[in-house]
């Protein structure tokens, strides 16, 4: 029964327009940025000094400086890491694909029309009540609601595989040469970037379903990618702070969001395992949510 | 349990909030076979009805079975093909791809049984017109169409005639009918068009204001609405034996206050002759005629009063 809900929902997914739509939009973010990064100095830019020192014209001494940089990012802890920018001047000086990818992945971008797609995607079942017929046909709503969570997987996967291949393909078109920092690094970093963007995929698709509307969701979708509740968590932050006393507590560490991007190529194990955590929980409030829902909402 | 029912509910009802009693403890009795009319004014309740048996809402209390199907309620819902309120389409796309999507979640891929479907309700040749752009008449079909995909034992149509034209609901009646009698699927169809319904269903149910008012087949319907000779009287076995003696064979003794008579209409007068002069009282008699709709009008006492 799952299987053939999921073919379902997958043959709907490829029949709507904004399923090739936003991903098309991606990959045109990722060109453009690739052109811009790599093919645009600073003052082309209008960027004027960075803040991690001075444009360099050289190649070599470039490159050199990237070493050490890179060099400085993996010895140094997750929070001075951050720090370490890979974007030198406005542009990127490390063209390895795992760095550039990383950039991409983090971005609030992403998230944006991850919350457009999964926004539409579910919002269209309750303005057109096209949920009702489905409903039907599996005669069983966590059975519709598994389908669905699936189906917003695969696609938030190949979301991540265009955005990869497409950086593969703009370092190769905009930049020197392609090559890898380390590819079995770089598949980890990818695997767990994915769950995190799924986890945050559901949450718009739980959102979705609780207000029922396509507009709602995506709104707050953009809200929540573009760091608007981070401002809100930031003022929690302060009054946990004083009420009890924790000096370096950070809402946003427990958030998806929080976690997507702050999450690099190069993040310890440690910080993978919480990533993980904080995704198992939030995709486990999610599901208890949605099995309550199903249990005792009437469809409109 | 009568193992004839396809559908049985017990005490169904359904409350929104505190104040809004939308079904109130309705018991329908739906046989294997039957083109089941479910007769109410707007907001009476039928299609919150239709909803709670399609698994769509949650009774607030009571329960149905399907007690004619297999397996369990989950299994029942399957086996259901539903045209609920407005037909339910992905606007954006075509009628083939609205059907499809429907087909794959049934484990059907066959690009045939599709064009059969759209075939049935005529909408074979839309191509690549999109089903926002369709006219209501064609919606209605292809909300049809929807409901028959996985060949379902238990069709629910609610007020389907909406927005058909004359033809279509000559059409749509044949496939009702057809889809009845060939395939025996069983039919709960609600409408207010009651002149049309009565074309159709085999069984009745009148519900008002949330609650069933009469369940009847059509023999006992029409029995109801025939003109007659209503005769009410404190003692009917009483008068049987006069019936029998001045030739009256088409009658029926409806309780212990009510005979109708459906011959010799013009011979009142006489007839009440008869039955004064046996020393019985008659409290009234007088001739009834009533169709579907009037009767339905009377039985919920929204009949318009004859004063005005």
């Amino acid at each position: 029964m799952l299987f053939r809900m999921t073919k379902s929902e997958l043959y709907r997914a490829s029949r709507m327009k904004c399923t090739y739509i936003i991903p098309i939009i991606m990959v045109a973010i990722v060109m453009l940025l690739c052109f811009m990064y790599m093919r645009l100095d600073s003052e082309q830019l209008g960027l004027g000094e960075s803040v991690f020192g001075t444009y360099i014209e050289d190649e070599e001494e470039r490159e050199e400086a990237m070493k050490d940089d890179l060099t400085n990012i993996v010895t140094t802890d997750e929070e001075e890491a951050r720090s370490g920018s890979l974007i030198g001047e406005g542009i990127i000086y490390d063209w390895k694909v795992d760095n550039v990818f990383n950039i991409f992945t983090s971005a609030a971008d992403i998230l944006l029309l991850l919350s457009i797609f999964v926004g539409i995607f579910i919002g269209m079942l309750h303005s057109t009540g096209t949920d009702k017929n489905m409903l039907i046909a599996s005669g069983n709503r966590n059975v519709l609601f598994g389908a669905r969570a699936i189906t917003i997987g695969l696609y938030s996967l190949m979301f991540e595989l265009l955005i990869l291949l497409s950086t593969i393909v703009g370092i190769a078109i905009f930049g020197k040469s392609v090559s890898f920092d380390d590819p079995v690094r770089l598949i980890k970093y990818m695997a767990v970037s994915w769950i995190m963007v799924f986890t945050f995929s559901m949450l718009i698709m739980l959102i979705g379903n609780l207000v029922r509307s396509q507009a709602a969701a995506i709104t707050i979708g953009i809200i929540l990618a573009y760091g608007v509740l981070n401002m809100i968590l930031m003022l929690v932050d302060i009054l946990i702070r004083k009420i009890f006393g924790v000096d370096d507590f950070a809402l946003s560490e427990y958030t998806i969001t929080g976690r997507i991007q702050s999450f690099r190529v190069f993040s310890s194990t440690g910080y993978i395992t919480k990533s993980l955590i904080v995704c198992g929980v939030v995709l486990a409030i999610i599901t208890a949510i949605q099995v309550n829902i199903n249990r005792k909402r009437d469809l409109c | 349990m009568s193992e004839e029912y396809l559908l049985v509910t017990e005490n169904l009802t359904k409350r929104y909030g505190k104040n809004v009693l939308a079904v109130d403890n309705v018991n329908l009795h739906i046989k294997k076979g039957a083109i089941y009319g479910l007769i109410g004014r707007n907001g009476a309740g039928k299609t919150t009805i239709m909803k709670m048996i399609s698994g769509m809402a949650f009774p607030t209390s009571g329960e149905f079975k399907y007690v004619g199907l297999t397996g369990t309620k989950e299994d029942a819902f399957s086996r259901i093909g539903a045209l609920i309120e407005s037909p339910a389409l992905y606007p954006k796309m075509t009628a083939y791809d609205n059907l499809k999507i429907k087909c794959l979640a049934y484990g059907i891929g066959d690009k045939e049984y599709i064009m059969d479907k759209l075939k049935l309700v005529g909408l074979e040749n839309t191509g690549k017109k999109k089903a926002g752009k369709f006219s209501l008449g064609m919606k209605q079909r292809l909300g049809i169409a929807l409901a028959l995909v996985g060949e379902p034992d238990f069709l629910l149509l609610d007020e389907p005639i909406n927005g058909l034209d004359p033809q279509g609901i000559v059409e749509l009646r044949e496939m009702i009918q057809k889809l009845n009698e060939e395939k025996g699927i069983t039919i709960l169809i609600s409408s207010h068009i009651l002149e049309e319904l009565a074309k159709l269903a085999t069984d009745y149910a009148i519900i008002d204001k949330g609650r069933i008012i009469e369940e009847s087949t059509k023999e006992e319907l029409q029995m109801k609405c025939r003109d007659k000779i209503a005769i009410k009287a404190k003692d009917t076995a009483a008068i049987v034996p006069i019936l029998d003696a001045n030739g009256y064979s088409d009658y029926q003794v409806i309780d212990n206050s009510t005979i109708y008579i459906f011959e010799k209409l013009d011979n009142v007068a006489a007839l009440n002759m008869e039955i004064a002069k046996a020393g019985i009282l008659v409290d009234s008699i007088s001739v009834e005629s009533s169709d579907l709709e009037e009767y339905f009008l009377k039985v919920t006492g929204t009949a318009p009063s004859k004063d005005l």
